[in-house]
């Protein structure tokens, strides 16, 4: 089975949950990671590089610097990935 | 042409306050140079011969002869470069400066060299080769980042040859990529080699690690960029080179990680293992940078504190020695801040430490802000080496400052003396 968006979002959610301590079923789409999820910029980062490894990408640093919520990490990680919905 | 490159000599902390070889019963380690001289030196055109003098360890003569001096130098060097520059000068002879102090600051040094050079040096040393071989050095070389692809590995034997007795550095660092898009108020390195991150070829990296094994040498790494994510892939490849060459009998040996608190606290587990898989036993941790340790230190931010302690408890899980060098006197800190480092060690079971004073080094975005603000007092560059006061502090007077400082390094070591001394070397040894 290839790797989709939701597969991806998947990814993403469970390692937000770890790195930021809240239960999965409490983040949201639309959450912005500093504000609404308590991360700092090292633990974006984090994030970023984890599920970047996983699906097999390098994301441009210039990119990931300018995500603010947790769909936009989706969108841009799904983007490099090359898969949609 | 015969060209030579000169490391010029900087202060380091005992030698500006010699009060803390007595305090501190530890080995003093005198560490490589930067790689800076070594990767230009490789890029130098055929047809001439390349020496390298380390000011350091043998103290340059102005008497020497050459057709071309370079030297390549950072702030805490810079007067003794300018003075090194000077005299070769007095005598006719042609000098050029590069590095990092002369890319930040071309206009405080052009008029002591014939030529700087602004920026990466590779891109335009042979520029600057031919030019002086025709006696027609312009004044300012301006170099963009260089691709790193073509590069040939650093030519280390330059600085394996200069060591002496009294001088065997342990270990050589192993530049991974240049480059960092953040922009932290201490680090000069997006100003000086740009924000777009670009990495060396495992070509490259392969043929520098085997070279420091063949001269029985550690690498260390010193880049916390390279746990980003546009490094990360990279770099774990990296790491799985070293466990694969060590395998096929390569002596090769790596020594610390230069990494972050917040960094450590969120790392992928797997990629810790794989690190101590390689025989890596240290971190080389800088605690004032970043938000957890100001946090902790500054203000005293309990969650902060928990965190860094944390971060400690997991370099000892993994069995990584955690070597932390604390910076002192950032915006947030206040008298109260020396014993909050203090309790740290404690309770974070830190055994091995330094103690640095926050400096804005031009290029920084606090040179920038603190110069905008008034508080640069002192532009003696030789102060510039995390030993001195060179501005007024926030939260404190200079005076109070500079006392935690060497309060931190008395009350750290004290009583220490019989634990260090049954250490072994790596343990037992630090730069002071």
């Amino acid at each position: 089975m290839g790797t989709t968006k939701e597969k991806v979002a998947d990814r993403v959610f469970g390692i937000l949950s770890e790195l930021a301590a809240i239960p999965r079923g409490d983040i949201r789409g639309g959450d912005r990671l500093r504000e609404d999820l308590g991360l700092d910029s090292m633990q974006n980062m984090e994030l970023l590089s984890r599920v970047a490894e996983e699906f097999n990408i390098d994301p441009d640093m210039d990119k990931v610097m300018k995500v603010v919520t947790v769909d936009e990490v989706v969108t841009l990680l799904a983007g490099h990935i090359g898969v949609g919905e | 042409m015969k060209i030579t490159f000169v490391y010029p000599a900087f202060e380091r902390h005992a030698d500006a306050h010699p009060e803390l070889k007595a305090w501190v019963p530890a080995n003093e380690y005198i560490g490589p140079p930067s790689l800076g001289i070594a990767c230009v030196a490789a890029a130098t055109p055929p047809g001439h011969t390349v020496e390298f003098i380390d000011d350091r360890v043998t103290p340059f003569n102005v008497d020497h002869e050459s057709d071309l001096f370079a030297l390549s130098f950072f702030t805490p060097a810079a007067t003794r470069a300018i003075e090194i520059a000077d005299a070769l000068r007095a005598r006719g002879k042609r000098v050029v400066a590069g590095g990092i102090f002369p890319s930040m600051m071309p206009e405080a040094v052009a008029s002591h060299f014939d030529a700087v050079v602004v920026g990466e040096g590779e891109p335009v040393w042979a520029d600057v080769v031919n030019d002086a071989e025709h006696g027609a050095l312009r004044p300012r070389y301006s170099a963009p980042p260089a691709d790193l692809a073509p590069l040939v590995p650093p030519q280390v034997d330059l600085y394996l040859g200069a060591e002496r007795d009294g001088y065997r550095p342990d270990d050589y660092p192993l530049q991974i990529s240049r480059g960092c898009p953040l922009h932290c108020d201490a680090c000069v390195l997006p100003e000086y080699l740009a924000p777009k991150m670009r990495f060396h070829s495992m070509d490259y990296l392969t043929a520098t690690m085997k070279r420091y094994a063949a001269a029985g040498k550690l690498a260390s790494f010193t880049e916390d960029t390279s746990f980003f994510p546009q490094a990360r892939r990279g770099f774990r490849e990296l790491i799985e080179l070293c466990v694969k060459l060590q395998g096929e009998g390569l002596n090769l040996r790596l020594s610390y990680i230069g990494i972050s608190l917040p960094i450590i606290l969120n790392l992928d587990p797997t990629l810790l293992a794989d690190l101590k898989r390689t025989g890596i036993d240290r971190f080389y941790v800088v605690g004032g940078f970043d938000p957890v340790t100001r946090g902790a230190f500054g203000p005293g931010d309990p969650k902060m504190l928990d965190k860094a302690v944390r971060a400690i408890a997991r370099c000892h899980e993994f069995g990584i020695d955690p070597y932390v060098s604390f910076l002192v006197g950032n915006r947030d800190d206040d008298e109260g801040t020396f014993d909050r480092m203090l309790e740290f060690t404690r309770v974070a079971k830190i055994d091995l430490a330094e103690f640095c004073i926050s400096t804005p080094y031009p290029g920084t975005p606090i040179w920038r802000r603190y110069n905008d603000e008034g508080r640069v007092f002192d532009r003696a560059w030789k102060h510039y080496n995390d030993a001195n006061i060179v501005f007024r502090p926030h939260n404190m007077t200079p005076e109070r400052l500079f006392e935690g400082y060497l309060y931190l390094w008395r009350e750290f070591y004290q009583g220490r003396a019989r634990d260090m001394s049954e250490r072994p070397h790596t343990r037992s040894t630090i730069q002071f």
